[in-house]
Parts: C-alpha cells; structure tokens; sequence
C-alpha cells in the first residue's frame, strides 16, 4: 500500500518513541455535525450546494438517493423545489448508467433561496427545510458556519473480526461434472478426498471460539457435491449441536447440492436438523442439461426432478432455494423462473456466469442486457405482489431490496475474509468457497487459526478506497467493486473492480431502487415481514 | 512544678510499651481514612497523627468510590473510570479480586457502591453500554447484588438514569439510589417501593433540589448529607441548602441555608450537631437552628471532607495533591499533608475502628 | 421532519441522530449522571455570577475531577474507550503536566 493510501489511525506519541504497540482502536461512532446555521455570518460566499444525490421519480412522487450513506428519502413539493433551484439551468438528468452523479448542481445564495420562495414560505420556513435536507446529507451549505454531514474516513475493520459463516468443503469431489464449474468439476483440480471428522470438528470449534459476541453463526456444506459425504454430516450436526450448548450460541445449517443423493432418508435428515438447502438447477430439462451433465455428458434433470419433488414436499422445516445458473445461449430467466417456482421452490435466484470471455459459456453482452431486461419484468411481477403482500421469491430483487432498506455502505463487496470464509477439505481457511484449495489466497487453517497478517493484508488490499474507478461511482457502497474471484478470474486480480459489468449493475440497482420506493410508498410492512427476516 | 498525674501515666506509657491500660490505649489507637490518588492509589491516612501510613497500589487507574467493610480488613474500590470493581485488602495491601461483571460486549460504568455489615453482599449501580460494531448502544441502569465470594451478579432492579450513591438501610432490607430522585428499592421484591422527589418535585410551587451524589462519606454521623441547588419558582431566586439522609431509617430532611456557594460536598458531624461543606470556601453550618455559622476562603478548590471521631477535626481534601486538616470549631488550618498524587472524584472514608 | 421522508433504515436512523442531538435529555452521556454545569450555571466557563472565580481552582488541580468521569471530553484524549494510559506518568496535574501523554495521528 503506498504512502499516499495510508488508512490513518491514532497512536499515543509515548508509544511512538518507545516503539510500543499501538493501542486498539475501537470504532467510533460517526455523529453528523448539526450546528445550527448562523445568518450574517459567513467565511466567503455563503449558500447551499447539492451533495451527490440521485434523484428519481415514480408518477408524481420524487424520491431521493445519497450515495454516501446509502440513505433514501422522500421529497415533499418544497424540499423539491429547492433542489430543482440547486440544478444548473441546463440540468438533464444522468442515466443510471453513468457513473457520477455529480457535479450537476449550483450554487446557491440564502438571499436568493429566499427571494424565490417569497411570499410562499417565511425565511424561518425555507431555513428548517434547508436543515433538514442538509441533516440529511442531501445538501450540504458552503461558507456558514458549519457544512453538514461529512463521510467518516476509510478505515480497516476492527480486528479481530468476528466470524460468522464458515463454508465448509466437506466431499473435494463430485458424481456430476457440469461444464461451467468454477471448483473444476468437483475437485478444483486437486486429488479427490474427502473432509475428515476430525478435520471438521476443528472447523466447529473455530468458528465457534472465534465468533466474538455474535449469538448465531452459520455453517454450510459444500464441496464438490457434500451429500457424497453425509456420514461427516451426520457427526458434525451433532457435534456442532453439542459444542454450541457450551459456547452458547445457535448454530445454522445450510447445503448447496446437485440434488442427485437425496433419498427421503436423508431428505428427512435435512428436515430434522432443520438444514436449510439450496438446490443447484437451472431451470426446465432444455436448459438444466446444456450444462449440468453427469461426466458421461448425460443430462441430470430427469434424474433429479423427482428427488427435488419430494424434498420440497417432504422437508418442511426450512426454505428450500433454487439457485439456476444463466450461460451463453440461457436468457430465458422467466420461463426458467416460473418452472422453477411450478416444481415448489419457496426462493429462486440466478447467477449470470461473467467469468473469462474466452469461455464457450459465458453470456455476451448483448444476452446479459437481453437477461437484464427479463429481470426487468420479473421484478414488475415481484413489485405487484409485493403490494399485495405476497412475496414471489425472487432472490436477487430480494437481496437487493434488503441491502436498499438496510442503506448498507459497505467497503467489501462480501463478508468474504470477513466474517466469512471458506475452509478446504483439508482444513485449510480460504477467502471463501470459490477459493478453496488455491494455494495463493490460504489464509490459515483451523488447525493454527486465521492467519492474521494475511487477513491484514488481503483487507487493506481489497478496499473500496483502492478501487479507482470505483470512487465516483453511485452505486459503490453497494457494489463495492463485485465478486472478488470474479475479479481474479477476469482481471488477474481480486481487488480490480469487475469493471465488465458496472454498467449493468448501475442498471440494475436503479431498477432496484424504483422496486424499493414502489413498495416502500404502497405496503412498507413487506420489508418488516419478508425483507428483514434474512437477516442483513 | 508536680507533673500532673496524666502526664506521668501518659509517660510510663510510652517508657514501658503497652501495658494494656485500656482506656488509654484506645485514646492511642489511630483513625484510619482512605482516599483514592492518581494515577493507581489508594492512600491510607492516620488522622490522629495526620500523616500517610501508606499507600496501595490498584489494579485500576484512579480510584473512584471507596467502600469499607466492617470488619476493617477491605474496601472495595471502583477504578479504571468505574468500569473496574476491585477488593484492595488492607493487610497485604494488594487487590485481593478483580469482580469481573460486564457481559461479553458491553462496558459497566459504575456509580454506587454498599457492602452489607456481613460483608459477604455488595450492590452496585451499573450503567450498561454495549459496543457494537458500528455504534454505542446506551442501556437502561440498574441495581445488581454480587456474592463476594463467587463474583455471581444478580439483578434486583432497574432504575431511572442519573443514579449516582448507593445506600443500604439499617435493616438491610432496602436500597437507596441517590439520583435525580431518591429511589427506595424493596431488595426482596426487586422494584423501586417508593420515590422521594428532589429533581421533579411534584408540587409546582417547589423548586428542583438538585444534587450532586459524588462525594459520600457518613459513617462518622449515620447521615448522608449533600449540598442542593434551586431556583424558587415563586420569588425567581437561587437557593440552597443541605439534603441530609439518615442512613439507618432512610428518612430526608432538607435544610434551607439561603442564598447559593458553590459546594461539592458536605459531611455532618458525629453528634448531627453540624455539617462541613466544601468547595473554593469550607463552611460550617449549625443543624439545629439552620443556618450557616461560619465561613472561610480555601486556597484551592477542595471536594471533599471527613471528620474526626470526636468531631474536632475535619480533613479536607480532593483536586490537588494534599489532606488539609482543620480546627472545626475556629476553621483554622492545622496541618498540610502532602499525598503522592491528584485526588480526584474520590471518596475519603473513615475505616471502621477494626482497621489497621 | 416535515418536508424529507426518510424511508430505508439508514435515513431513519440519521433521522433519529438529529432527533437525538436536538433534544433535552442527554441520556448518551453515560459517564457522569448530573454535571457540574447543572448546579453551577451557566456552564464551565463561567460561574452563575459571570466570573471565574467561582470555578475550580487553579484549573489544573481540576483536570482529573473534570474530565475523567466525562464531564470535559473536549480537548483531551478519550480515556472512556481508547487512550487509556495517556494520564499514567502525571500523578498530580499541578505538579507533573508535563509529563501528560500526548496522542498523535500515526504518520503525522
């Protein structure tokens, strides 16, 4: 990290001259400044500027969108007004597309505001609503006194950071070979095995003792395809059972499988101990068996439509999710989704595959618009029975909308080497998942633990304020860059931004915004009741 | 000239060592006070000969409130910005127990601090605060038991924010919060049974008594006494008075002085006859007929102040490093003892005549 | 507020902030429970009578009294959560000033 990048942090200065260790610095809550604003008196020219904001309309009601804090608001007529005074005379609004929202504003003197809105509003009326905009961080007022809302500066996470999930490779090989696997067909092209109890007895304990005060943590299997090894399972459900009695917290459990080993034995294992599963198919037999084939290169669908049938009727105690994977020639997300949604699934997301162009299963740009647009239309189906309180089961309108309500600003795109991470069959700790086995991102192991200059290190790497082309972009605390092992894939490096696809991102956020303020305006008891249970 | 009989006796004493001659021995015996010193001390000072006898070093920074048991062998201090409750044990003059009471992720700020007479019992204030990862998350405070013995905590009560002293009654079946209000807590049933007002007075013709329960110290009278400070809501005028406790049956009785020092602390003679306050001025103030009788600039800001077993002297000390010792009936300066460091926001308690 | 709605968590929760920092009771305070400010109005600059003499005095024998129960955070390092030690080689504020800690941003 250079000079110039440096995150600073404060150290006493006897520390420094004894060269000491510097003391923790424990985060500190962020106020906004709210001094009042003082007329008359003025260092330069006093008036109100616009900050970065996105506005946005739906039929008569505007709505506006900070950036900075991911803060969205609704505007009456006034407040409105004073922002459309604040354009520039020949202001156009920016697609969502564009990047930076700003500097489409100008500047604006109190006397002029004033003169403006005379004799609607009294001065004392124009100066609370020019507060409460500026509270709010959507204004901000230049040569008074005080200047609003200021963003905290960039800082590491507290350490040690807490774990939460752990992804557990417990089968490093799999029955299927489906083509577009980013674990190489099961094995992530290393000698197939299997995690071995002690192995994952050791991954309960760590993520137990080194889960700081939260009250529940995670723990998901997978692999390869983790039902190749369900006697492990069966243990470490148990043991984890155990050891979380004495630890004190809750322990979920989660399975992504191919479905091919469900029997209603194990269906009913699942049930009992409360696993919550997520199915891996991709949508009506045409599409399923392009990609997801046995070895042979026979299609999987026929074999498990009937397994997941009965695990949908007979699992009942947690909701069973679709995950479909889109690729080059797939853009058919409805037909897939309501296949999907037909056999019983209570969720369905997709995941559009953007890996390396090279790959004969990538979607082109013109079929990840041509997807975009079917999300489009899907998301209207959500919207208009989300207004009807029903909750259709769209994963990713859904993740959207929780990150939207919870105004989350995050300085990773994912918990990845956070509160999540990934441990190989062998026991070794990874970024997460996609990146097990890969010698170059091991972060320790739960053996030895974390390995704590490495997890320094990968954090003030991946960074949102190390990604340039990151910093004017709208949608950054919410982005924050994508996919780390997209990144790596396509650019080499998993602190690039995933720039292939920022501008279907700006797409689709902003259509996520519109969803958002559309059921905000007409039910807001949806996020209470279906947004907020998932727990952001 | 003869010697006087008194001095003869007085020097066979001294000559022959300890004969056992009760009477004169516990004339002999010191007063023992202990008061906290920055950075990490506790200073133990024999009134008697008005000197340090020694100084403890806490586990903690800066102590705070100071507890004595009965039996003279502890007192229990709160330090490290009263988020630390230790048991500094008066004869091998260390911390004998650290009592650890903060669930995981919060931080107790500790304000109130009784030892029941069995000393097995202490009730604490706590000011819970739990730190998350984003933000500060202020709790509601209350009232807890900790066994000495184990450290276990249980709760007995919530109370209204702005608690400060703690006070267990004679019969131990009731605690005292001194607030904003004095909240009387039934132990047994774990609530608040009753509330005399001082801050919300409830009659709109009386002013808000408000009060400042930093500086405790009444075991010498049986009576917490603090300086208050009003405004009449009728003539518009700033008043004060004293705000006397009596520790044993919990009954208040408020004592209007008129117009307003500024005083931080007061403490009421052995025979409740009179009360000392301090603060840039020491002033005694005459109990039974109610007024000020006497007053005298200080050099420096004082806290706080203890006074003798006979009710002749009064220790004054807090802010800067030194225990002043007076005359109480004259207000004359006697003596100046130097301590090793600040003695801040602290307690300067008598210790029970056990104590050594 | 009359004239911004907030709607997703994080605008109320600025929303809330400014409700917090404009209104009476200070509950977020949780060092002391009353501060000096209360009994001796107007506040720590003045006495009631406008002076300083009123005040503690001299201000440095009051540096312990004032702020380590969190009456005076300005101005000094915050020893509620962070700088815990800067005050440790000071025993008498009067006297050993100069031997206060200072705190320096890392780099600086």
């Amino acid at each position: 990290m250079t000079q110039s990048q440096k995150i600073p942090s404060f150290v006493p200065l006897s520390s420094l001259l004894r060269t000491s260790p510097a003391l923790p610095n424990l985060p500190m809550p962020h106020a906004p400044a709210f001094a009042p604003i003082v007329h008359g008196e003025h260092t330069g020219k006093p008036g109100v500027q616009l900050n970065e904001i996105r506005q946005f309309q739906i039929g008569e009601k505007h709505f506006v969108f900070v950036p900075s804090v991911t803060a969205i608001f609704g505007l009456d007529e006034f407040s409105r007004e004073i922002l459309q005074l604040l354009r520039p005379p020949d202001y156009q609004p920016a697609a969502p597309i564009a990047p930076a929202q700003t500097p489409a504003t100008r500047h604006a003197s109190l006397a002029e505001i004033y003169r403006v809105f005379e004799p609607r509003y009294s001065r004392s009326a124009v100066v609370a609503a020019i507060k409460e905009l500026r509270d709010m961080g959507i204004l901000r007022t230049v040569g008074l006194r005080d200047e609003g809302l200021t963003p905290p500066a960039p800082k590491l996470p507290p350490m040690p950071f807490p774990q939460r999930t752990l992804v557990l490779n417990v089968a490093n090989d799999c029955n299927l070979g489906c083509s577009y696997c980013f674990a190489a067909q099961g094995d992530y092209g290393t000698p197939k095995r299997m995690m071995t109890e002690e192995t994952a007895r050791r991954s309960v304990d760590f993520l137990l003792s080194n889960s700081g005060t939260h009250k529940d943590v995670t723990i998901v299997f997978f692999g390869g395809e983790p039902l190749m090894n369900l006697k492990l399972i069966r243990r470490l459900v148990d043991y984890a059972n155990e050891a979380r009695v004495k630890a004190g917290k809750e322990v979920e459990f989660t399975m992504t499988t191919n479905a091919t080993y469900l029997t209603p034995e194990v269906i009913d294992f699942l049930s009992e101990n409360s696993i919550g599963v997520s199915v891996s198919i991709d949508g009506p037999k045409q599409y399923h068996d392009r990609h997801r084939t046995y070895k042979s290169g026979l299609g999987s669908y026929d074999f498990i439509r009937p397994r997941v049938l009965q695990l949908l009727s007979r699992h009942k105690t947690r909701h069973i999710a679709a995950r479909a994977t889109l690729t080059h020639g797939v853009t058919a997300v409805q037909e897939c989704f309501w296949h999907l949604k037909e056999m019983g699934f209570h969720e369905v997301g997709f995941a559009p595959v953007t890996s390396a162009v090279q790959d004969e299963f990538a979607l082109t740009r013109d079929e990840m618009w041509r997807v975009l647009d079917e999300f489009r239309q899907l998301a209207n189906v959500y919207v208009q029975e989300a207004l009807r309180n029903r909750h259709i089961g769209f994963s990713n309108v859904s993740n959207v909308l929780s990150e939207l309500h919870a105004g989350v600003v995050k300085a990773y795109p994912c918990g990845a080497g956070l509160g999540l991470l990934g441990v190989g069959v062998d026991g070794d700790l990874y970024l997460c998942h996609r990146f097990s086995e890969s010698e170059e991102h091991r972060m320790g192991s739960v053996e030895r633990g974390l390995d704590a200059a490495k997890q320094e290190q990968f954090l003030r790497q991946a960074h949102l304020s190390h990604k340039s082309g990151c910093q004017t972009c709208w949608v950054r605390h919410i982005c924050s860059g994508g996919c780390h092992h997209e990144a790596y894939t396509r650019h080499g490096a998993l602190h690039e931004p995933n720039a292939h696809y920022c501008e279907w991102i700006r797409t689709w956020i902003d259509l996520g915004l519109d969803c958002y303020a559309r059921i905000m305006d007409a039910n807001p008891g949806f996020f209470d009741k279906f947004i907020d249970r998932r727990g952001a | 000239m003869a010697i006087p009989r008194r001095h003869a006796l007085f020097r066979l004493c001294a000559v022959a060592g300890c004969l056992g001659l009760r009477a004169l021995a516990s004339a002999q015996e010191p007063e023992l006070y202990v008061l906290g010193v920055h950075p990490h001390g506790i200073v133990v000072f024999d009134g008697t000969r008005g000197e340090i006898v020694r100084v403890i070093q806490t586990r903690g920074r800066a102590p705070k409130e100071l507890v004595p048991s009965v039996d003279g062998k502890h007192v229990y201090v709160t330090s490290e910005g009263r988020a630390m409750l230790e048991a500094v044990n008066l004869e091998t003059n260390t911390t004998d127990k650290v009592f650890e009471m903060a669930p995981p992720g919060y931080r107790l700020t500790i304000f109130g601090v009784v030892l029941n007479r069995q000393g097995d019992r202490l009730f604490v204030h706590v000011k819970p605060v739990r730190q998350l990862i984003d933000r500060y998350q202020v709790e509601a405070p209350q009232v807890w038991s900790v066994d000495v013995a184990t450290g276990k905590t249980a709760k007995i009560a919530e109370v209204p924010q702005g608690v400060a002293a703690l006070v267990l009654t004679a019969d131990e079946r009731r605690l005292i919060a001194w607030g904003r209000d004095l909240y009387y807590i039934d132990i047994a049933q774990g609530r608040i049974t009753n509330t005399v007002p001082l801050m919300n007075p409830r009659n709109p013709r009386e002013g808000a008594l408000n009060t400042l329960a930093l500086f405790i110290q009444f075991e010498r009278s049986g009576v917490f006494s603090l300086p208050y400070y009003t405004k009449d809501p009728i003539t518009d005028k700033d008043l004060m008075g004293l705000v006397n406790l009596d520790v044993d049956s919990g009954r208040v009785e408020t004592i209007d002085l008129g117009a307003p020092v500024p005083l931080y602390s007061s403490v009421v003679s052995p025979d409740r006859k009179r009360a000392y306050a301090v603060m840039n001025q020491l002033i005694s103030v005459d109990l039974e007929h109610k007024r000020v009788l006497d007053s005298v600039d200080l050099d420096r800001t004082r806290y706080v102040a203890n006074i003798s077993r006979d009710g002749k002297r009064l220790f004054v000390s807090g802010a800067a490093p030194y225990i002043h010792v007076y005359n109480t009936d004259t207000l004359k300066l006697i003596k100046t003892v130097e301590l090793p460091g600040d003695p801040a926001v602290t307690g300067f308690r008598a210790l029970p005549q056990a104590a050594r | 507020m009359k004239h911004v709605k907030a709607l997703n968590k994080k605008a109320r929760l600025l929303e809330e902030q400014r409700n917090v920092i404009q209104c009476e009771d200070v509950v977020a305070l949780q060092g002391s429970p009353l501060g000096c400010s209360l009994i001796f109005d107007p506040g720590w600059e003045t006495d009631a009578s406008g002076n300083v003499t009123g005040l503690c005095q001299p201000v440095e024998a009051d540096l312990y009294g004032c702020y380590d129960d969190c009456w005076w955070p300005a101005q000094v390092p915050d020893q509620l959560m962070n700088h815990l030690k800067w005050s440790d080689s000071c025993a008498s504020a009067e006297r050993d000033w100069r031997k206060l800690d200072l705190i320096y941003p890392e780099g600086a």
